[in-house]
C-alpha cells in the first residue's frame, strides 16, 4: 500500500515536472501577449533562416550580404496592392565557386556615385577580396579591388566613413607581418587601398565611425578604442582613447556609432555597459550599473550588439541591438546619453513581442531614412498609407526584418 | 358437475394460469436501474474543441482571445458520494494557437464536484471544479488559479460504460503583482469554453 502510494506521489511529481521543465518566469504576461499579439506578415521571398551580416542602399536598390549578396529594389508606389509586383530579392552572382559575403557598404567618393563594396572569401579561406558591385545592373559579376591571397592573409570587415576631409572605405586586412596581424586599409577612390596608420593591432577591428564636422574618427576593436581627431588620414595618427572609456575586463566592446543629432560618440559592450562621449572625446559617460535583461533577480546582463538611429516622426529614436534578447530603446537621440537607461521596445499593438525578433540578437541594422513616401504599405494592421522612415534588423539565422516607423502607432515588424 | 360446468371452471383455470405466466413475465422483464453508492468510482477520457472565449483585462476585451479554435483533452477519476453526488480530480490539457502560431498550453488540475441529475439511461451531470492551471507558451510558464463549470450528458451504454459530451465554461485569472517580472498591469482574466465527448468507465 505504501509503496503504491510512493509511485502515486512520483507518477504525480514526475507530471508536474514535465509541465515546468524548461519554462521560465515570464517577463510579460502570457494572456496579455497573447491578447495584443499581430500576426508578422512575411511578404518577400528572403529565406526566413539566413544569417545577415550587413546591409546597405545605392540608388532605389537595397543590397544584403547574407552568405550570398541579395538585392531587390525599394518598395514602388501602390505596388503593395499587388503581391505580385513587391520587389523581390534576386542574387548578385557570386565572384567564385563557394565565395561568401558577410559584409557590404556603400560608399560616395565623390558626393554623386554611389558604389556598392563587398568582402568576399573564399570556401578554403585562401583568398579574400573586396569587390565592387554593379549597382545599375548587380547580374553582372562584382569586378574585384583589392585582394589578399594567402593562409596567413585574410580580410574582414569593411566600413565606409565620411571624416570630413574624405570619404573612406576601409578595409580589416590580416597578415601584413605576423600571425594576428591586423590593420585597416582605406580607400579614398575604391581602386587603390592602403594602410592607415597607427592602426597595427592583434585583433580585427569591430567598427569604425567618424563626425564629419569634427573630423573625430574612433576605431573599435574587442578590447581597444583609438580616436584621431584630425581624420584618417591628416596630422596625428590614431592613439588610445585618454581618457579611456573604462571597459571592465573581460568584458569586450561590441559596437560604434556616431549620431550626429545628439552629436554624441556611443559604445556599447557584451556585459551591460553603453558609453557616450561628445566629439573631442574629453570624457566618456558610462552607465555604471549593467543594463539587465529584466527587474528580476540574478536576470542576465545584456550584452549589446550594435546600433541603429531611427527618424521617427520629429525625432531620431536610438535602438540598440542585443545578442538574443531582440533589441533595446534608448530614446530620443537629441537628448539620450548613456546613462538615459534603455528600455524594451512599447509592445501594445505592436508584433515585436511575440516576434522571433524579440528573442534573436540584432547583428545588422539598416535605416532607409528617406523611402518613397506617401504610398500604401501592407502591415499587421492592413493597409496603410506611409511617410516614415523604414528600419530593417538583420538577425543570425533568423533572417531579416522590416518596421515602418513614423510618428503615430506601434512599430510592427514584417519579415524580408 | 355437468359439462356446462366443467367448462367454465376450465376456462377460468386456464384465465388464471396465463394472467399469471404474463405477470410473471412482466415482472421479469422490469427495467434494472443501477445505482452507485459510496466508494463507487470512475475514470473517464474527454476529448474535443477548445474554444477561447475572450480575454479581458487592460482596458479592453478581446474577443476569441486573438487565438484559434484548439484542442482539449482531460483523464478524470471520480468517486460517488452518494447516488446523485461525485466528487473527483482531473487533468486537462489544451492548446491553441495565436496569429503568429504560437502555441498556448493550459494544463489544469481540477478537483470536481458533481451533482447528477438521472433519468435512466441517461445521466446529466452538473459539475464545478478547483484547481491550478499552468499556461505555457514559448519557453514561459504562469501558474493560475482556475475555476470550472460545466454540463455534461451521459448514455449509460451498460452498466460499466457510458458515453456523452461535456460542456464547460473555464475561467482563469491570470494574476500579476507588483512585485513580478511582467508588473501588475499585465494582469487578464482568460475566458475558453471546453466541448468534449466523453467515454467513463464506472467501476
Amino acid at each position: 500500500m505504501q509503496h503504491k502510494k510512493r509511485i502515486g506521489y512520483l507518477i504525480s511529481a514526475a507530471l508536474l515536472a514535465a509541465v515546468l521543465a524548461g519554462c521560465s518566469q515570464s517577463p510579460f504576461g502570457i494572456f496579455a501577449s497573447v491578447a495584443r499579439e499581430r500576426a508578422i506578415l512575411d511578404d518577400r521571398n528572403l529565406d526566413n533562416e539566413i544569417t545577415v551580416g550587413a546591409m546597405t542602399k545605392a540608388g532605389t536598390k537595397y543590397f544584403l550580404a547574407a552568405g550570398a549578396l541579395y538585392y531587390r529594389d525599394e518598395d514602388n508606389p501602390g505596388a503593395a496592392d499587388d503581391a505580385d509586383k513587391k520587389p523581390s530579392w534576386e542574387s548578385v552572382p557570386a565572384p567564385g565557386t563557394n565565395y561568401t559575403t558577410t559584409s557590404v557598404v556603400t560608399v560616395d567618393f565623390t558626393g554623386t556615385d554611389e558604389r556598392v563594396f563587398a568582402v568576399y572569401a573564399s570556401a578554403d579561406g585562401v583568398t579574400h577580396r573586396v569587390y565592387e558591385i554593379d549597382v545599375a545592373d548587380p547580374k553582372k559579376t562584382p569586378t574585384p579591388r583589392f585582394e589578399t591571397t594567402g593562409s596567413d592573409f585574410a580580410l574582414g570587415e569593411i566600413f565606409a566613413l565620411d571624416d570630413g576631409l574624405d570619404v573612406w572605405l576601409v578595409v580589416n586586412h590580416e597578415g601584413d607581418a605576423t600571425i594576428s596581424d591586423w590593420s585597416l586599409y582605406g580607400s579614398t577612390d575604391g581602386d587603390t587601398f592602403s594602410p592607415i596608420s597607427g592602426t597595427a593591432a592583434n585583433e580585427p577591428y569591430v567598427d569604425v565611425v567618424a563626425d564629419p564636422v569634427s573630423n573625430d574618427v574612433l576605431y573599435l576593436r574587442a578590447n581597444a578604442v583609438l580616436t584621431d581627431v584630425d581624420g584618417v588620414a591628416a596630422g596625428a595618427d590614431p592613439g588610445d582613447a585618454a581618457p579611456a572609456p573604462g571597459l571592465d575586463s573581460p568584458a569586450r566592446f561590441t559596437g560604434a556609432h556616431y549620431d550626429s543629432v545628439g552629436n554624441l560618440f556611443w559604445l556599447a559592450d557584451n556585459s551591460g555597459h553603453l558609453y557616450s562621449a561628445a566629439p573631442g572625446f574629453a570624457a566618456w559617460t558610462r552607465n555604471t550599473t549593467a543594463y539587465t535583461t529584466s527587474s528580476a533577480d540574478n536576470a542576465p546582463v545584456i550584452s549589446f550588439t550594435d546600433f541603429s538611429a531611427v527618424p521617427r516622426g520629429a525625432q531620431t529614436v536610438l535602438l540598440v541591438g542585443t545578442s538574443g534578447y531582440g533589441y533595446r530603446v534608448i530614446g530620443d537621440a537629441a537628448t539620450a546619453t548613456a546613462t538615459s537607461g534603455v528600455s524594451s521596445p512599447a509592445v501594445d499593438g505592436s508584433n515585436y513581442e511575440s516576434s522571433a525578433l524579440a528573442t534573436s540578437t540584432v547583428s545588422a541594422w539598416f535605416v532607409d531614412p528617406d523611402p518613397v513616401t506617401g504610398y500604401p504599405v501592407v502591415t499587421a494592421d492592413g493597409e496603410q498609407s506611409w511617410d516614415g522612415s523604414i528600419v530593417f534588423a538583420g538577425t543570425p539565422k533568423q533572417g531579416l526584418w522590416r518596421a515602418l516607423s513614423s510618428d503615430d502607432g506601434p512599430i510592427q515588424w514584417l519579415r524580408e | 358437475m355437468t359439462k356446462k360446468h366443467i367448462r367454465r371452471v376450465a376456462l377460468a383455470l386456464l384465465l388464471a394460469v396465463t394472467t399469471a405466466a404474463f405477470a410473471q413475465q412482466a415482472e421479469d422483464e422490469e427495467i434494472f436501474v443501477p445505482t452507485n453508492s459510496l466508494g463507487d468510482q470512475t475514470l473517464g477520457i474527454n476529448l474535443g474543441p477548445f474554444i477561447p472565449l475572450f480575454i479581458a483585462g487592460g482596458g479592453e476585451v478581446v474577443p476569441w482571445g486573438n487565438l484559434t479554435l484548439g484542442g482539449v483533452g482531460s483523464l478524470a477519476w471520480g468517486s460517488y458520494i452518494t447516488n446523485e453526488f461525485k466528487l473527483g480530480v482531473e487533468l486537462g490539457g489544451s492548446f491553441s494557437f495565436t496569429p503568429n502560431r504560437r502555441a498556448l498550453f493550459i494544463v489544469p488540475l481540477v478537483v470536481n464536484a458533481s451533482y447528477i441529475f438521472q433519468a435512466y439511461p441517461f445521466d446529466f451531470p452538473v459539475s464545478v471544479g478547483l484547481g491550478t492551471s499552468f499556461s505555457r507558451i514559448d519557453e514561459y510558464l504562469k501558474v493560475d488559479p482556475f475555476v470550472k463549470a460545466g454540463g455534461s450528458f451521459f448514455w449509460n451504454y451498460s452498466t460499466q460504460w457510458a458515453f456523452g459530451a461535456n460542456l464547460n465554461y473555464w475561467f482563469i485569472p491570470q494574476i500579476y503583482t507588483d512585485n513580478s517580472e511582467a508588473g501588475a498591469d499585465e494582469t487578464r482574466l482568460g475566458n475558453f469554453l471546453e466541448l468534449t465527448f466523453s467515454a467513463l468507465y464506472h467501476f
